[in-house]
C-alpha cells in the first residue's frame, strides 16, 4: 500500500532527526572570571556586552551596577516593576520562557534566577552554549549581597558592586539605630492579592516577605506554614496582627482599607479595629536586590512610627542609597 | 453519482479503486503536509537560521561537509532546542491524534477525547503525585529509571482513568455519552482538586513543574524527552493498524463485532493499554494539550470516512501536523517570548467541540 | 447442524429458558414465535453464544459452541441482532464489507466487493451503495444490516455447512421487503444454509418456515411443521386471543386471523 510507504519514509526521516540528538561539540575555553552559580559550580563568564536577565532583582541589581545599557532582554516581571527595563523585549513571564527565543536575542550571558522555568528551559540554555549563569532566589537581607557581588564579578563591576554592597550595610546600620529606640515588636500579617486571585493569600515562613518584616523589627505571626496560603477567618482572628503589610497595587486592587476591613476575620484584629494597614512598593517584594537596604528601613519606619518623629532629618544616607538605583 | 454507480456496477473493479484511491491520496496529501511543515518547523524560528545553514549543521553532525558557514550560537540551537522540539511535537501529536481516534472507536462515540473524558488529567494527577510524592523516593532511584518513573507514572494514571470511566460510561457494551461526558467532567474536577491538594504539600520547584502541565507546553523538549516518549508513542503507532478492522467492527456492535470473529474483550484491552500509553507519555512530556485527539479524527472522518485502517495512520500524520503547526505558531508570534500551545490548542479546539455539538443536535431535530 | 441441549437460562429466580432443545440442521428454514417476553431473543443470544445458558449446551457441528475458535466461527455463521447501532458516517457498501471480514487477510480483494454488491442486490439496496449509513431510515438499515451477514456466508468456507441467525428481521420493513426479506433467507436455506429466524408474524412463519418452535415462558410448547403447530387451540393458549385458523387460499399453508373484535363483543352481551 501506498501509504505504508510514505509512512516508512516519515519513520526514516524521523529517525534521521533522532541521529542529531547529541550534544553540539563544546565550545573553546576563553579566557574570563569564574564565579559560582546557584548549585555552586563555576562558570566562566568571559563577554558581558549582551544579557539577558530573569528576574527582578537580578535586572535591578545589574541596573544598580549601571550596567542596564547591555541588557537586550528581560522578563515580563522586571518589565512591569522597573520603569528603565520597560523598552527592552520581553522574553515573556519568568515561569514559562522559550529558549530559542531568548538566544534569538543574542546574547553573551544569560543571568536567571532559580525560581524561573519551565526547569527544562535552563537546561537548554545551558547546553545551547551562550554562558548561563543562574543566581538562588534569596530569602536573607545577608546574602543579597553575595549576589550583588556575584553579578558584579561576573560584569567585571566589582568596585561598584562592593560599594553597593556597602550601602546596603549602611543602610541596615540606620535601620538598627532605628530599632534601638522601638518600642515594640508589632505583629505583622502581609496579605496579598494577585490580579487574578479570587481569594486574598497570606505570607508564612520561608518568603522574602517574612525576612523583610523580621528584619525591619515587626514579628510574622504566621510560623506554623512555608510560602503562601489562603486566608481563613480563624487563623487571622488567632494570629491577631497589629498590622496588615501590603503591596500597592494588591491594596489598590482590595479597595483600600475598607476593602481590606472586608478580607476574612481582619475587621476583628487589632489591626482591623485600629485601621493600620501599610501598604509598600511593589518593587519590595520582588526578590531582594540592592534596594533592599533602603526596602527595609522604609518598612520599619512604617511598622513603628514612634521613631518617626524622632528621627527626621536623619533618613537621608539611606534616600540616598535608594536614588542610585 | 448515479452513473459512477452505474458505472461501477458494469465494471466492478473501477468504483473500488477509486474510493481507495481517493484515500490513499488523501493520505499521500497528510504526508506531503506533514513533511512540509516539519521542514517549516526546522527553518523557522526566533533565532534566524537559513535553510542552507539547516543543512550544514545537520549534515555535519552525519559527517557531510557542506559550504554553507555557520555560527556554534546556530548549530546549538538548532540541534539542541529546535530538533528536539519538532521531533517531540512530532511524537506527541501523532500520539494525540491516534489516541483520539482509537478513543472514539472504542467508546463508539465521536466525542470521546482523552483530555475531555479526563484521561489526560488522570495522567497529569499521577505524574504530579510522583513528582509531589515520589521525590524523596526516586533520589534512590538509577538515573534511568529515574527518567521513565515521570511517563510510567502517566501512563498508569490514563489507564486507571480510561477504565474507570470505561467502566462508568458502559452498560452492557454501550456506552451512554451523558454518563461519559459527566463522568469526565467528575475526573477533571477530582484531578484538579487533588492536584490542588497536592500543591498545598508540593515546593516551589514542585509547583513549577505543575503549572507547567496544567498550560501544557513543548518548552520543555530535550533528546532526552524525545528518547523517554519516543516507545510509548512509537509502540502504539505501529501496533494500532492491526487493531484497525476489530475496532470498525466494534462501530457494529460489540456483539456484532464478536459474530463477525473478533476477540473483542481482547481488542478493548489492547486498544485500552496502547491509548493509555500513548496519552500518558505525551502529559509526561508536554503537560496538558487538549482538543488535538478530538479535532483530528474529525476532520478526517469528513475527509476520508470512519475507517480506522485509513483513519489511524491519516489520525498519526495530520495530527501531528496541527501540533508542530500550532507550536510554529506558539514559539514564534510573541517571540522572544512564547504562547502556551495548551492555551492555543484550547483556544481552536473548543469552538470546534462546540460546533461539534451543535451540529449533533440539528442532526437529531432533522432525522 | 446446529443443536441445543435442554437449555436453561436462569436470573435469580426467574426461568428465561426452560429445557429448551432444538435442532436446525442445513437446508432448513426453522422459525421461532411466541408472545414478547416468551425467550426468544434470549434463545438466539444461547444459540450463538452471546448469553451462557445456565444449564444445557448448543453444538455446532457436533462442537460445542465454545470450542470453535472466533475466526472460524464467523467463517461458516452469520448472525442478525436487533440492536446494531452505528452512527459513524461509513458508507453502505463499507457496511457490507465488514461482513467479509472473517475472510480477509488484508484488504478486501477483487471477490469481496462481488459478494458486497451481490448481497446489496439480494436484499434490494444496490441504489443505497454509497449512501451513508446513518442517514438511512430504520428499515433501509434493517435490509443493508441483513445484506452483511449474507455476504459473512455468502460462499461455503472449505465446504463447511452454514447457518444463518436472524432476530426479527423484519421488525421495521414494510410488507413488500418483509416478504422479499425471507425469500433471501428460504433462498440461503435452499443451498443448503440452516436458517433460524425469529419472528412475531405468524403468517409470515407459516409461508416461509419449514419448521416452527413455538415458546412461552421460557419453555417449547410446540414444535413442527406450520400445519401442526399453527392450531387454533395452541395458539389461543399461547397468546391468549381468540383466533380462526384457515387455509392460505392460494398457498399451502395455514393462515391465522385474529377474532378479538367479535370476542370481546360476545363478552359484553
Amino acid at each position: 500500500m501506498k501509504f505504508k510507504f510514505v509512512f516508512t519514509l516519515l519513520l526514516s526521516l524521523f529517525c534521521a532527526l533522532w541521529l542529531c540528538g547529541c550534544r553540539p561539540s563544546s565550545s573553546s575555553n576563553k579566557a574570563g572570571v569564574s564565579v559560582a552559580d546557584a548549585s555552586g559550580q563555576l562558570v566562566t563568564v568571559s563577554d558581558s556586552s549582551r544579557i539577558v536577565s530573569v528576574g527582578t532583582a537580578i535586572t535591578e541589581t545589574i541596573y544598580a551596577l549601571g550596567a542596564g545599557s547591555r541588557l537586550v532582554g528581560v522578563d515580563n516581571s522586571s518589565s512591569e516593576y522597573l520603569q528603565q527595563a520597560a523598552g527592552l523585549p520581553k522574553v515573556g513571564p519568568r515561569t514559562a520562557l522559550n529558549a530559542e527565543g531568548i538566544l534569538s536575542l543574542k546574547p553573551t550571558l544569560i543571568i536567571i534566577t532559580m525560581d524561573a522555568g519551565p526547569p527544562q528551559v535552563i537546561d537548554q540554555l545551558k547546553n545551547s552554549g551562550v554562558t548561563t549563569l543562574t543566581m538562588n532566589a534569596n530569602y536573607t537581607v545577608q546574602s543579597v549581597k553575595a549576589k550583588i557581588e556575584t553579578i558584579a564579578r561576573a560584569l567585571g563591576l566589582e568596585a561598584k558592586g562592593q560599594e553597593l554592597s556597602n550601602s546596603i550595610d549602611n543602610d541596615m546600620k540606620h535601620v538598627k539605630s532605628l530599632m534601638d529606640r522601638a518600642l515594640a515588636t508589632p505583629k505583622v500579617l502581609f496579605v496579598g492579592r494577585g490580579p487574578n486571585m479570587p481569594n486574598a493569600t497570606m505570607s508564612g515562613r520561608g518568603t522574602t516577605i517574612d525576612e523583610m518584616i523580621r528584619v525591619a523589627g515587626g514579628k510574622n505571626p504566621m510560623s506554623d506554614f512555608e510560602g503562601f496560603k489562603e486566608m481563613t477567618d480563624e487563623a487571622v482572628v488567632n494570629a491577631a496582627p497589629d498590622i496588615i503589610l501590603m503591596t500597592e497595587k494588591s491594596f489598590e486592587r482590595s479597595g483600600g482599607v475598607d476593602g481590606v476591613l472586608k478580607f476574612p476575620g481582619v475587621a476583628l484584629t487589632p489591626a482591623g479595629r485600629n485601621r493600620r494597614i501599610v501598604a509598600v512598593s511593589d518593587m519590595y517584594f520582588q526578590g531582594f536586590g540592592p534596594g533592599v537596604g533602603r526596602a527595609v528601613y522604609d518598612l520599619t519606619l512604617k511598622l513603628h512610627p514612634e521613631v518617626n518623629a524622632e528621627n527626621k532629618g536623619t533618613t537621608s544616607a539611606a534616600d540616598a542609597g535608594g536614588d542610585k538605583r | 453519482m448515479a452513473s459512477t454507480t452505474a458505472a461501477a456496477r458494469i465494471f466492478p473493479g473501477l468504483r473500488r479503486k477509486a474510493n481507495r484511491t481517493r484515500g490513499s491520496m488523501t493520505l499521500l496529501g497528510l504526508a506531503l503536509l506533514l513533511a512540509l511543515i516539519i521542514f517549516l518547523s526546522v527553518d523557522k524560528g526566533a533565532v534566524e537560521i537559513s535553510l542552507a545553514q539547516c543543512l550544514s549543521i545537520i549534515g555535519g553532525r552525519i559527517g557531510l561537509h557542506l559550504p554553507w558557514d555557520f555560527t556554534a550560537q546556530q548549530e546549538a540551537t538548532l540541534l539542541t532546542i529546535r530538533l528536539p522540539r519538532v521531533v517531540l511535537g512530532l511524537l506527541v501529536g501523532a500520539g494525540l491524534g491516534i489516541s483520539g481516534a482509537a478513543m472514539q472507536g472504542l467508546f463508539r462515540n465521536p466525542l470521546a477525547d482523552p483530555s475531555l473524558i479526563g484521561i489526560s488529567s488522570g495522567a497529569a494527577l499521577a505524574a504530579t503525585l510522583s513528582v509531589v510524592v515520589g521525590d524523596a523516593v526516586a533520589f534512590s532511584l538509577p538515573p534511568l529509571l529515574k527518567l521513565f518513573a515521570f511517563p510510567l507514572a502517566a501512563f498508569a494514571g490514563a489507564l486507571i482513568t480510561t477504565i474507570l470511566v470505561y467502566r462508568l460510561a458502559t452498560i452492557a457494551g454501550q456506552t451512554i455519552v451523558a454518563t461519559l461526558l459527566l463522568a469526565g467532567i467528575a475526573i477533571n474536577a477530582l484531578a484538579q482538586a487533588l492536584s490542588g491538594f497536592l500543591t498545598f504539600y508540593a515546593t516551589d520547584t514542585q509547583i513549577r513543574s505543575l503549572t507547567f502541565w496544567k498550560l501544557g507546553s513543548m518548552g520543555g523538549a530535550s533528546w532526552a524527552n524525545v528518547l523517554v516518549a519516543s516507545p510509548f508513542i512509537i509502540l502504539p503507532i505501529l501496533l494500532f493498524p492491526r487493531l484497525s478492522r476489530a475496532l470498525n467492527a466494534l462501530l457494529l456492535g460489540e456483539a456484532e463485532a464478536g459474530h463477525l470473529g473478533f476477540d473483542i474483550e481482547r481488542v478493548k484491552r489492547e486498544t485500552v493499554i496502547m491509548v493509555a500509553l500513548s496519552v500518558g507519555a505525551c502529559v509526561a512530556v508536554t503537560g496538558l494539550i487538549s482538543f488535538v485527539g478530538l479535532v483530528v479524527p474529525h476532520l478526517l472522518r469528513l475527509m476520508i470516512g470512519p475507517d480506522h485502517r485509513r483513519l489511524i495512520p491519516g489520525s498519526a500524520l495530520l495530527g501531528a501536523s496541527l501540533l508542530l503547526g500550532a507550536d510554529l505558531i506558539a514559539r514564534t508570534i510573541v517571540s522572544p517570548a512564547e504562547l502556551p500551545i495548551g492555551v492555543l490548542t484550547a483556544i481552536t479546539g473548543a469552538p470546534f467541540f462546540l460546533w461539534l455539538l451543535l451540529r449533533d443536535r440539528k442532526w437529531r431535530v432533522i432525522h | 447442524m446446529i443443536e441445543a441441549r435442554a437449555l436453561q437460562v436462569a436470573i435469580g429466580p426467574k426461568l428465561l429458558l426452560d429445557g429448551v432443545s432444538l435442532e436446525v440442521r442445513a437446508g432448513e428454514t426453522v422459525a421461532v414465535v411466541g408472545p414478547n417476553g416468551a425467550g426468544k431473543s434470549t434463545l438466539r443470544k444461547v444459540l450463538c453464544g452471546d448469553m451462557q445458558p445456565t444449564g444445557g449446551e448448543v453444538l455446532m457441528d457436533q462442537k460445542p459452541l465454545a470450542e470453535w475458535p472466533l475466526t472460524q466461527r464467523a467463517r461458516v455463521r452469520a448472525v442478525m441482532g436487533q440492536d446494531s447501532t452505528l452512527s459513524f458516517p461509513f458508507t453502505v457498501l463499507e457496511v457490507v464489507l465488514m461482513g467479509r471480514s472473517p475472510h480477509l487477510k488484508g484488504a478486501e480483494g477483487e471477490r469481496d466487493y462481488e459478494i458486497a454488491r451481490d448481497a446489496l442486490e439480494a436484499v434490494e439496496a444496490t441504489h443505497l451503495e454509497e449512501r451513508l449509513y446513518p442517514t438511512l431510515s430504520g428499515g433501509e438499515r434493517q435490509r443493508v444490516q441483513l445484506a452483511r451477514v449474507l455476504a459473512q456466508i455468502w460462499e461455503a468456507h472449505n465446504g463447511d455447512s452454514r447457518y444463518l441467525l436472524l432476530d426479527e428481521p423484519t421488525s421495521n420493513l414494510d410488507l413488500s421487503h418483509q416478504h422479499s426479506t425471507l425469500e433471501v433467507a428460504r433462498s440461503f436455506a435452499r443451498e443448503g444454509v440452516g436458517v433460524l429466524v425469529i419472528l412475531h408474524d405468524l403468517n409470515l412463519a407459516a409461508q416461509y418456515a419449514d419448521r416452527l418452535l413455538m415458546l412461552k415462558d421460557g419453555k417449547l410448547i410446540a414444535s413442527g411443521n406450520p400445519q401442526t403447530v399453527l392450531t387454533r387451540e395452541i395458539i389461543e393458549e399461547t397468546f391468549a386471543i381468540p383466533v380462526i385458523v384457515t387455509q392460505h387460499p392460494h398457498l399451502d399453508c395455514p393462515l391465522v386471523l385474529p377474532t378479538r373484535a367479535r370476542a370481546s363483543r360476545k363478552m359484553e352481551g
